[in-house]
């Protein structure tokens, strides 16, 4: 069987010792950085960031998802101890998590945040090992006009879905995809939006982008926001869940799964949309949703799971197309653009290590989390009460590092600075900055098979319409948007962002 | 007629300034044909596009200005210094060295909140020092200057 010999592969690559080594840092660091106050999972990762630059790519990357898995789940912990979730798709585990805590069950609903993270992700990893291939091969066949209609679909999925007005969604997926646009174009030589700058040449890079609009607006808007997080003072008793409680997830988490991992292959719909779909699933399904909201676990296994299963399976897309779905995973695609591996169908194939490698020590990394963090809890409550006055020096300096070692040019801290006052802006003014990254990091992809495509079809831009394929894309995106200004559905989305 | 300075207000302005922005500079770069499209076109859609959306955003943030709110308050003090602190960093790396540059983040990045005390600051700065060094140029091997001397 094809799918076992690719699986032994990964696990041959990720079980060597340096590779183990690099997992185990990577979710440790993950965690430990992911749960200090103020710090969310896209921080934690652009800090970390510079830690793999030195590394080969597979150490790199499998120390990389380790980190992505400590992130997450140091966002979730936040999520259920102090009501703080780090990214968007922890948003929903705060409703149920924190309730749990309040009731001292803070123990129980990490744990099943760990091992429901752990059952989707062991699921995840058999689905791409059995679609990954076959996907790619359709992935293969796409020509110019399809992988332009699948990005847009993605930028239009990603602009719709996220919080606020769909306008804003679009204006900010377009502004991303402009500032991709600067630096040399690479048909016809020209130097576009680069000011007389030679730090602009080659365009910016995603780290610098990805820095200043996350990392240092957080700090800022943390620094000015006075915080009274509500931190736990109960002590947390009873670690493990008990036999109720496992009886009462494992359905919850096999349904989250399964959902995640369905929702996670398509582009650009995210794992907060799978987490939300998940609990409103097992709301509805429960015998007594009035639980729902005060400590019920399902609320809790739910959409952890659906989050991890959603994150697995979103390698596939972003793997094989390029194309990522959440602001993180889009982190993640940096990465691996610094280590020179340029992402698409033809990874799997050339770098079948690194492939299966990675998809071997997601898996690992998550087994490492479970175990590392069970004993651990004590500890990461501890570290909850570290005075943020502490915290953004070290941020701050992490970051800047972290920028000036990309290409060890003292201007990009200077880019990423005007990027961090960008960021601040587009907080203030609550524009969402997730489909700005998206639109960053697809933006030069999108020209280019737009003028490719027109240059194929002779200039004739029918060719988008034509496609069959191509056309199935648009017509999703414009179903997006068609749903988005249908006034009932509209209500429902911002219904389930203000849960 | 009073305009109500919303969020949504001005973040139509921003769109549409962008817009036009890109506009006016991507009309220095060809057009070319639609068979051959050329460095200016893509800009120029994205730029039209952007600067109608900022249009559509005002247009309906100045008819219904309940439907956003203004904000609060702008926390000039942080960002200031924050992005000071950072500048301080990217100006002093190259020619300095590493030790100077963390000690003036740590220094200008204080004034952003002010809650740290005298003491404390240095202890920040030299354990921030001792981990950035021991990390990225002792750890990792990168090639960073320690310092200048």
């Amino acid at each position: 069987m094809e799918i076992f010999d690719h699986l032994a592969l990964g696990f041959q690559v990720a079980l060597s010792l340096n590779n183990l080594l690099y997992c185990f840092i990577g979710v440790a660091l993950g965690t430990f950085i992911g749960v200090l106050p103020g710090v969310g999972p896209l921080v934690t990762i652009a800090v970390l960031l510079p830690l793999t630059f030195g590394l080969p790519p597979e150490g790199a990357l499998i120390m990389l998802a380790g980190i992505y898995y400590g992130a997450s789940y140091g966002g979730s912990t936040t999520a259920i101890l102090v009501n703080m979730p780090g990214e968007s798709s922890s948003a929903v585990t705060c409703i149920d998590g924190y309730q749990m805590a309040r009731q001292g069950r803070a123990g129980p609903a990490l744990a099943i945040a760990a091992i429901g993270s752990l059952v989707a992700g062991c699921i995840g990893t058999v689905l791409i090992a059995l679609c990954g291939p076959p996907l790619t091969a359709v992935a293969l066949s796409f020509g110019a006009s399809e992988y332009f209609s699948l990005m847009l679909m993605a930028l239009v999925t990603a602009a719709a879905l996220v919080h606020g007005s769909l306008l804003k969604g679009i204006g900010m997926a377009l502004l991303g995809v402009l500032f991709g646009l600067a630096g040399t174009d690479i048909n016809s030589g020209t130097q576009r939006f680069t000011f007389g700058l030679p730090g602009l040449v080659e365009g910016v890079d995603f780290v610098i982008v990805a820095m200043g609009l996350f990392a240092f607006a957080e700090i800022v808007s943390n620094l000015g926001s006075s915080q009274d997080r509500s931190i736990l003072s109960g002590k947390i008793t009873g670690l493990m869940p008990t036999r109720k409680d496992l009886l009462a997830s494992w359905k919850p988490i096999l349904r989250g799964t399964a959902l995640g991992s369905v929702l996670g292959v398509l582009p650009g719909v995210g794992q907060t949309v799978s987490s939300f779909a998940a609990y409103a699933i097992e709301k509805r399904l429960s015998k007594d949703p009035s639980r729902f909201g005060k400590g019920a676990i399902e609320g809790v296994a739910a959409p952890e799971s659906a989050n991890n299963a959603a994150a697995q399976t979103h390698f596939i897309p972003t793997l094989t197309l390029g194309i990522p779905g959440s602001a993180s995973m889009a982190l993640m695609l940096g990465a691996l653009m610094i280590q020179g591996i340029t992402p698409g169908p033809q990874v799997i194939n050339t770098h079948p290590g690194l492939f299966w490698g990675l998809i071997a020590s997601m898996w690992i990394g998550n087994l490492l989390l479970v175990i590392l963090n069970l004993p651990l809890v004590g500890i990461w409550v501890k570290m909850l009460r570290v005075p943020y006055r502490w915290l953004y020096p070290l941020v701050l300096v992490f970051s800047c590092i972290g920028v000036y070692t990309v290409h060890n040019y003292a201007m990009d801290v200077g880019f990423a600075a005007f990027f961090g006052l960008l960021g601040f802006l587009f907080r203030k003014l609550d524009c969402e900055p997730a489909p700005f990254i998206l639109g960053f990091i697809l933006g030069p992809m999108l020209e280019e098979n737009f003028r490719r495509a027109m240059l194929q079809s002779r200039g004739d831009p029918t060719v988008f319409v034509t496609q069959p394929l191509s056309v199935a894309f648009l017509a999703v995106a414009l179903l997006w948007i068609v749903l988005m200004v249908v006034p009932a559905l509209r209500q429902k989305k911002d219904q389930a962002h203000a849960e | 007629m009073k305009i109500a300075v919303t969020k949504d207000f001005l973040s139509g302005i921003l769109f549409m300034f962008i817009g036009l922005g890109t506009m006016i500079v991507a009309s220095n770069y060809k057009i070319g044909n639609a068979m051959r499209i050329g460095p200016g076109t893509f800009p120029i859609m994205l730029g039209v596009a952007v600067a109608l959306i900022g249009l559509a955003i005002t247009v309906r943030a100045i008819r219904n200005p309940e439907a956003s709110e203004k904000i609060a308050s702008w926390e000039l003090q942080p960002l200031l210094f924050i992005v000071l602190s950072i500048i301080a960093f990217s100006l002093t790396i190259g020619t300095l060295g590493l030790i100077p540059a963390v000690v003036a983040v740590v220094v200008v990045s204080h004034f952003a909140s002010r809650e740290a005390g005298f003491l404390e600051l240095i202890c920040m700065a030299v354990v921030l020092c001792a981990i950035s060094a021991g990390i990225f140029i002792y750890g990792l091997n990168l090639p960073i200057p320690l310092g200048f001397w």
